[in-house]
């Protein structure tokens, strides 16, 4: 299915990012037509994904969408503790 | 089918043959095949001879065609491979193939992804993606490999291409400039386009350039530069 494909995207690019890639879970929410894809990593990685003003999440959302658009899904991505 | 390079669908890191294995009359003509489908100059690949070949009796009874196997060669900083290992995660999840072109400019490293079909989707409207995806990688690269590291992404020679744009323009708008007498402003760009802008401004003379706005709209602008300037410009 696509969207797991999206996730395994996500999960590959996070544990590239952060310091304890066995850390991180990853959930998905459906609201109405929206996927949502729930990130949580270890307390200490979360400015790791987030990024200097949000940088880095805000780059990770751009290839979420760019991925879904691709195969015409809609979904977000959030970012937990 | 031939499997170029960089095309990869298979994991498996220490293994990886991302090399091509070639047959030819010579071994010669055998490496000049490798490197016509790898797109490689000599000095970019790695050469293994599986077989040297053999000439045969009147050159038909008995001979052997020449075997060799053709890879790129890995850059020393490591910094290609980091990439790779990145666009093969984004690549899987879109189903596409991709091939990775990389060359050292100016003492950075320039890699262009080249996707089958989806160059446009990863630069994204005015290359926003693009920029997530320099911005992401950058991290990673830093990560694994620590300290900086110079290195500019391209997609679909895109970055390669505005910037041919840009400086075309910023040539165009300061003899215009230098014409009328007037300052003109060009559009809104980025840090990184403005340096480029920058740069091709400071190799001409009579103008002179420097950035006004904020945020989204911050752009270059052109003044010319006033005759008793250029004078100064002239004696120093």
């Amino acid at each position: 299915m696509s969207l797991q494909k999206i996730k395994t995207m996500v999960r590959k690019i996070s544990e590239m990012l952060v310091d304890r890639p066995d850390k991180i879970v990853l959930i998905d929410e459906k609201r109405d037509d929206t996927h949502i894809i729930v990130l949580s990593v270890d307390k200490s990685d979360v400015g790791k994904i987030i990024g200097r003003s949000g940088q880095t999440a805000k780059a990770l959302r751009a290839l979420v969408n760019a991925a879904a658009t691709r195969l015409g899904e809609k979904v977000l991505l959030e970012i937990r503790e | 089918m031939a499997r170029i390079g960089r095309d990869r669908d298979t994991r498996g890191d220490e293994t990886r043959t991302d090399g091509i294995e070639v047959k030819g009359k010579t071994v010669e003509k055998a490496l000049e095949k490798a490197l016509a489908s790898l797109k490689a100059r000599i000095d970019e690949v790695d050469i293994k001879i599986v077989d040297q070949g053999q000439k045969g009796v009147l050159g038909i009874f008995g001979s052997r065609d020449a075997r060799i196997v053709v890879s790129r060669k890995k850059s020393a900083s490591g910094v290609e491979e980091v990439v790779d290992e990145v666009a093969r995660a984004i690549m899987e999840s879109l189903d596409v193939n991709y091939r990775l072109f990389s060359e050292e400019v100016d003492g950075a490293t320039y890699i262009n992804i080249e996707t089958a079909g989806v160059d446009g989707l990863l630069i994204g409207r005015k290359g926003d993606t693009l920029t997530s995806l320099q911005h992401l990688i950058g991290r990673i690269v830093s990560k694994k490999l620590g300290g900086y590291q110079r290195l500019t992404l391209d997609v679909g020679g895109y970055l390669r291409n505005r910037h041919d744009i840009l400086k075309q323009k910023a040539v165009k708008a300061a003899e215009k400039a230098k014409k009328t007498n007037h300052e003109v402003a060009l559009e809104p760009m980025k840090a990184a386009e403005r340096r480029i802008v920058h740069m091709a401004l400071s190799e001409l003379d009579g103008i002179s350039s420097y950035t006004i706005g904020n945020g989204e709209m911050r752009k270059v602008c052109i003044a010319p530069q006033r005759a008793e300037e250029q004078k100064r410009a002239g004696n120093r």
